[in-house]
């Protein structure tokens, strides 16, 4: 009997049938164009580099693999397997974060890495779905936690010392995404809309901060705001390329901007892509993300416990917005934030921990007897 | 914070409720992110000229110069986009070290004067211009912000130096330095005209022209030469050449004599040749008849000149034979018969007193004589006084080949519009041509022959005047023609600038033994190109031909 059989009781099965196909079918999608456009780009890059041809590619391939079977064991979690992988993965990444200040390896002014085992790791990525499912459960909590302690309330004070470590790195980038995505999980936790007017202003603050304390911040403000600087000259290929490949694209391979941009294989991969495969690339994977982000939130809104809804709203939102934001990068929106594009990004950390934040997403997504109010 | 607190549990029961309708809020504002993502690289995507990043916009070339193909349309001259790179010094961040750089990969380049230039004020400096696809590359692999490239069109000239002196030559920019890419630049740049320019050129035949030339020129160690072909009933060039020749593709600065056009820009006494003209003339004002007899025993002494003749038969002569001869003093005696008057009416007539009105700038204007008196009349009898081009003075033997018509010579397909001026009587060019068969077949100009096709045609030998007067050693010889000799149609002018004699021609150098054996290989090599078909006399061929002929 077919193993995918509906009548099947096994797990593949229960899981095939209760998985949102679509969702995965976007991550799988992006996964592959991922590799496609590492075929195009990393080539240039790793001569550039003086690596063999195809080394990136053939990493690509490899973390590929693994997130795959990261995705599909992390989806088969339980609502409540997630909540325990989350808090033991926020510990495990807390902890690395906190010895990048220590052991980290300083690249480009910042230490993000450390070395394990001959792989750099990238904390702050594996730290992102973490503290979002975290952050869910506390807000989602109804009594107090440790006997006297507002849910609300410690979920604050775990991002401040997250994003307190990320700033001391410094990463302000993923201080941004992190501090949006979590007021971003705040408001979907239902409290009153004015409390905008609150973190308005402290966001604020904190990047006029980030630009008088920080020369590259500054640096990276000013080029955006001033195109014509030198510094901007990433920016200024990715949107020549865009210009370049116009509608359709020049074709696979005939790009120009990889062999110009150091980080083509990376952070740019979206610019890449638009000059090869044109505003048809761009569709396709706005697209996706598009879908992978509506449908979720539709699904979840369907659901009866609110640490899901709260879950996948901050799943959703830490995978959207930092999606949003590199493309936006490319497309000269914002200043250049040094993220990657989700699951399309060359990158073992990034690929790694996206993995586990679609992984979770998709296990909270999945539908369960009970768990799912009106369709049950 | 306590009071934050205390109202966030207050409200514990109403914010659950709000998450369906929160989660709604959210996908609406992702939905905006994502349209604003995609609105924006649609706008980006649709955008048809490059972004502007430099000053740069002005100097670029988007539409290509027109392609140049000869009149079967083969491509002659065409324009091919190659990268040209340019810095903004805006952008360059360490001057210094971005021209170190660039000067590793183009080692000609001066890093001194190169990073001067990067250090400037302006916006836009030219690098290095029409790089190949490897240079390309490596200024790639030095990720320098500040260089850029853009597309300019190169002109190639895919035939090498096939009609080089023709098509002439552009500079980086791509305007018309020379040739048809001067004369006719403005037709090329023209963006309202689509399709190619077509030459009256013929290919086949321009090779033809050009292998025999440089062939003559390497055995007769001649110094240069020139070489005509025009079809007389059109007035069509169909081959123009100058040798030495030059590659337009790959310049070498300085070696002028190269890029000279020798056919069209060099003026010369071309000597015998403008006794056809000379004859013309006699018969077309009834001063003379072919059978007339004229007195050549003896030199003829005008003022401090003796007039002698090079092949002196010192008898009386007709008028055919004094052609045939190339008698001067025959000559001179049927010029001072029809008269100064008349000499320059006709040539004037013929084309020979202004400058030709082929398609090149290069044109030469002749250098006609100061004062006219008796011993110009007698010199230019026999070709000396009057220096003309030698496409010139195939033009000037049009009207003889195709029955009295002048047809102004021209370099574009289908030749002129304007129509033909009556310059001899068919009657009288008919005559000179028959005289003309008989230089061929039993004058000075008998190596000129192609068995089955027929030459007609007329030697020139002169030589050249310089600074101690003419001198022997330094001749011009050529020879005009026109074939086949049964309807003549095409003329063909061949000039060596002094030539050598071999052992073949015993020593000499004058047109019979040079010129005369070029034009019988070309006419062998053109005639089965334009579709000659070889007509041989009956006592050859046993009448068998004309029974079949009968038959067909």
């Amino acid at each position: 009997m077919n193993i995918l059989s509906r009548a099947h009781d096994g797990m593949i099965s229960r899981w095939w049938w209760s998985v949102d196909r679509w969702g995965l079918g976007c991550i799988i999608f992006l996964m592959v164009v991922g590799i496609i456009m590492g075929l195009a780009a990393s080539p240039a890059v790793a001569a550039k580099l003086g690596l063999e041809q195809y080394h990136f590619v053939k990493r690509q391939l490899l973390f590929v693999g693994l997130s795959s079977v990261i995705i599909v064991v992390c989806s088969l979690l339980s609502p409540v397997g997630v909540r325990r992988a989350a808090y033991a993965l926020l510990v495990f990444a807390g902890l690395a974060l906190l010895a990048t200040l220590v052991l980290g390896v300083e690249i480009k002014g910042a230490r993000r890495w450390i070395y394990v085992g001959g792989l750099s790791i990238q904390p702050a990525e594996f730290l992102k779905p973490a503290l979002m499912v975290v952050t869910a459960d506390l807000m989602s909590r109804q009594e107090k936690v440790f006997g006297r302690m507002d849910g609300t309330l410690l979920a604050f004070l775990g991002l401040l010392s997250c994003v307190g470590i990320l700033v001391l790195q410094p990463d302000i980038g993923q201080t941004i995404l992190i501090a949006a995505a979590w007021v971003g999980v705040l408001f979907l936790s239902g409290v009153r809309l004015v409390w905008a007017a609150v973190f308005a202003p402290i966001g604020g603050v904190g990047v006029v901060m980030a630009y008088f304390t920080l020369p590259h911040v500054a640096k990276r403000i000013d080029a955006f705001l001033d195109p014509q600087r030198a510094e901007n000259y990433q920016v200024n290929k990715a949107l020549d390329a865009a210009v370049h490949g116009g509608i359709i694209g020049v074709g696979p391979g005939e790009g120009e901007l990889k062999r110009t941009l150091p980080d083509a294989h990376t952070d740019f991969i979206f610019a890449v892509a638009l000059e090869e495969y044109g505003l048809i690339a761009c569709t396709l994977i706005v697209g996706s993300f598009a879908i992978l982000v509506l449908r979720s939130m539709a699904r979840a809104r369907h659901h009866t416990s609110s640490f899901s809804q709260l879950a996948v709203g901050g799943l959703v939102i830490v995978i959207g917005l930092q999606a949003f934001l590199n493309m936006a990068v490319s497309l000269g929106m914002v200043p250049t934030t040094g993220m990657t594009l989700p699951f399309i990004s060359y990158g073992g950390t990034s690929l790694l921990a996206m993995a586990v934040s679609a992984g979770f997403l998709l296990a909270m997504t999945r539908r369960r007897p009970g768990m799912m109010g009106g369709l049950a | 914070m306590i009071a934050v607190v205390k109202s966030i549990k207050v409200e514990a029961q109403v914010r659950r409720r709000r998450i369906p309708q929160r989660l709604s809020l959210a996908a609406g504002v992702f939905c905006m992110l994502f349209m604003a993502l995609l609105g924006r690289a649609a706008e980006i995507s649709m955008t048809n000229e490059p972004r502007e990043t430099g000053p740069a916009k002005a100097e670029r070339v988007f539409t290509p110069r027109r392609d140049i193909v000869d009149r079967s349309g083969f491509v002659l001259a065409t324009s091919v986009p190659l990268a040209s790179l340019y810095a903004d010094p805006y952008f360059i961040l360490d001057p210094t070290d971005a021209a170190h750089k660039l000067h590793g990969v183009f080692p000609h380049l001066d890093p001194v004067k190169l990073a001067a230039d990067l250090a400037s004020d302006r916006r836009f400096v030219w690098v290095e211009r029409h790089l190949s696809p490897e240079q390309q590359e490596q200024v790639h692999q030095l990720y320098l912000p500040g260089v850029s490239f853009m597309k300019e069109y190169r002109r190639i000239y895919p035939q090498g130096s096939l009609a080089s002196h023709v098509l002439g030559h552009v500079d980086a920019d791509g305007n018309g330095l020379a040739g048809i890419e001067l004369s006719m630049n403005g037709q090329l740049v023209d963006e309202t005209v689509t399709g190619p320019l077509a030459l009256s050129l013929d290919v086949t035949i321009q090779h033809a022209l050009e292998s025999v030339l440089a062939q003559g020129i390497d055995e007769f160690q001649a110094k240069a030469g020139s070489g005509v072909v025009l079809d007389a009933l059109t007035g069509e060039v169909l081959a123009l050449a100058s040798a030495p020749t030059y590659d337009a593709n790959r310049p070498v600065p300085g070696d002028a004599e190269r890029y000279f056009n020798r056919p069209v820009a060099g003026v010369y006494e071309l000597g015998s040749v403008f006794k056809i003209f000379n004859s013309a003339i006699a018969l077309e004002t009834k001063t003379a008849t072919h059978d007339m007899p004229v007195d050549a025993r003896r030199p003829i002494t005008i003022g401090a000149h003796e007039i002698k003749d090079f092949h002196a038969k010192n008898r009386v002569l007709t008028v055919s034979e004094v052609f045939k001869y190339s008698s001067n003093i025959g000559s001179t005696r049927l010029a001072l018969g029809f008269g100064k008057e008349q000499q320059q009416s006709f040539f004037e007539k013929f084309g020979l007193m202004n400058r030709s009105s082929i398609e090149l700038r290069e044109a030469a204007r002749p250098i006609t004589p100061d004062r006219w008196g008796d011993i110009t009349t007698a010199t230019l009898s026999y070709g000396y006084g009057l220096s003309v081009s030698p496409l010139q003075l195939a033009e000037a033997v049009i009207p003889v080949v195709n029955g009295g018509l002048r047809m102004e010579a021209s370099l574009l397909k289908g030749g002129r519009t304007s129509a033909p001026q009556r310059v001899l009587s068919p009657e009288t060019a008919k005559q000179v041509r028959n005289m003309m068969r008989q230089v061929v077949e039993d004058g000075t100009g008998k190596r000129a022959d192609v068995q089955g096709i027929g030459v007609i045609g007329k030697t020139g030998t002169a030589e050249r005047a310089g600074r101690q007067g003419y001198t022997k050693r330094e001749r011009i010889s050529s020879f005009v023609a026109a074939f086949p000799a049964a309807a003549p149609r095409y003329v063909v002018y061949v000039v060596l600038e002094a030539p050598e004699g071999n052992k073949e021609t015993h020593g000499h150098a004058t047109a019979g033994w040079v010129a005369a054996p070029l034009v019988s290989r070309l006419v062998s090599r053109m005639s089965p190109i334009l579709g000659i078909r070889p007509v041989f006399p009956e006592e050859q061929n046993g009448g068998v031909l004309l029974a079949v002929e009968r038959v067909n």
